[in-house]
């Protein structure tokens, strides 16, 4: 940064402490205030915040800065404005297991998804579900790693303890619905509600009887993929049984 | 785990939306490694800046490289720039706000430049 012209007044502000210099000294290098605090977003602090945090402590450094050492104030005030606002970074943080604002966020975040699901009948992607949240990438993987540590439900978690879910206790019908599922009509039914890749899933499960880790095998996806969407189509033919459609 | 030698290798295309891999990976890294979020977090800022100040040099940057490792009880890390030979398009960053930046954030900074910018930027931590 080129700030050779601030030399002089920064100088007269040393000897004056003029309030009218300081103020022009502090707007004169607030574009580098904000650079900082720029850097520090993405934390879980609104970047307003940020940069008054970054402004404040600007004004301490032009308070204290002396110019006789012969140091130039960038060097100096870097370092403190980056200090100040990685030291309220911390105090923010302290004292909050998972911060409120991250809560609400994979809440958010939770609902969206599932909305997502209902409306386009699949997962979104984390694109699309970090645009739906208006947050970035980053952010949504910093969430989703925030959401294995916490006690908020996982919507991945497989059925039963091998991913084996039960056709009749999902569609609500009782234990001989095998039986039920298994008669043609029934299946025809079944299969002319779901796509291609679906309708393969709830055959090598529903009719060939394999578990979800050799249907994984045999579509060629993880067995926590087939859980999700085995527990996906399941509500959804629930959901079009229900209404009678 | 923070005795234990460890490292990871990363090569990545030297493009701003490929940075949140090398966040991720040395976030990871630090998780390992029992940092507590504060610290994982100014892990996060540095190689933020560390990518950044490599890809607004004035040669372009082709690939970014990530090394690091845990050894003896310190994160070391290392991002270096493989470049393309060609001047980038890119304006150039303000190397000062980023030396200050990492400074601040890590105790032991090491910036490599040469006629065409920086090429690599270490730092190790202890962990």
């Amino acid at each position: 940064m080129n700030d050779e012209r601030l030399v002089p007044i920064m100088e007269r502000y040393a000897a004056t402490r003029s309030p009218a210099l300081r103020d022009e000294l502090v707007e004169n290098y607030l574009p580098l205030a904000r650079a900082v605090a720029r850097r520090f977003e993405g934390r879980g602090v609104e970047r307003e915040d940020l940069q008054q945090v970054a402004s404040i402590a600007l004004m301490k450094a032009v308070e204290r800065f002396d110019p006789s050492r012969g140091f130039r104030f960038v060097t100096y005030a870097i370092p403190t404005i980056a200090g100040d606002v990685r030291n309220y970074l911390r105090d923010k943080a302290s004292g909050m297991r998972v911060p409120r604002d991250a809560r609400q966020k994979l809440f958010k975040m939770q609902q969206i998804r599932e909305q997502f699901e209902r409306e386009k009948f699949r997962e979104p992607s984390a694109h699309e579900l970090a645009d739906a949240m208006q947050i970035t990438p980053d952010e949504l993987l910093g969430l989703l790693d925030m959401r294995n540590q916490t006690d908020i439900a996982s919507l991945d978690a497989p059925v039963g303890e091998e991913g084996d879910a039960d056709l009749s206790a999902m569609l609500g019908v009782d234990d001989g619905g095998y039986e039920r599922v298994e008669q043609t009509q029934w299946m025809s039914w079944i299969l002319s509600k779901v796509d291609d890749k679906e309708r393969q899933l709830l055959v090598l499960r529903y009719r060939d009887r394999l578990g979800q880790r050799e249907t994984a095998k045999r579509l060629g996806v993880s067995q926590m993929q087939v859980s999700r969407m085995e527990r996906r189509v399941l509500a959804r033919l629930r959901a079009i049984e229900e209404s009678g459609a | 785990m923070a005795d234990k030698q460890s490292e990871i290798m990363l090569s990545l295309p030297a493009d701003k939306d490929y940075v949140l891999i090398a966040r991720m990976a040395l976030s990871g890294l630090g998780m390992l490694a029992g940092m507590d979020v504060g610290l994982i977090d100014d892990l996060r800022t540095a190689t933020n800046e560390c990518c950044d100040c490599l890809l607004h040099q004035p040669m372009k940057a082709e690939r970014l490289e990530l090394h690091a490792r845990i050894c003896d009880g310190r994160l070391y890390c290392c991002l270096s720039a493989i470049r393309s030979g060609g001047p980038s398009d890119l304006p150039p960053g303000d190397l000062e706000i980023t030396r200050g930046v990492l400074e601040t954030l890590m105790p032991d900074v090491s910036l490599q430049s040469d006629a065409c910018g920086v090429g690599s930027i270490g730092f190790s931590l202890p962990v």
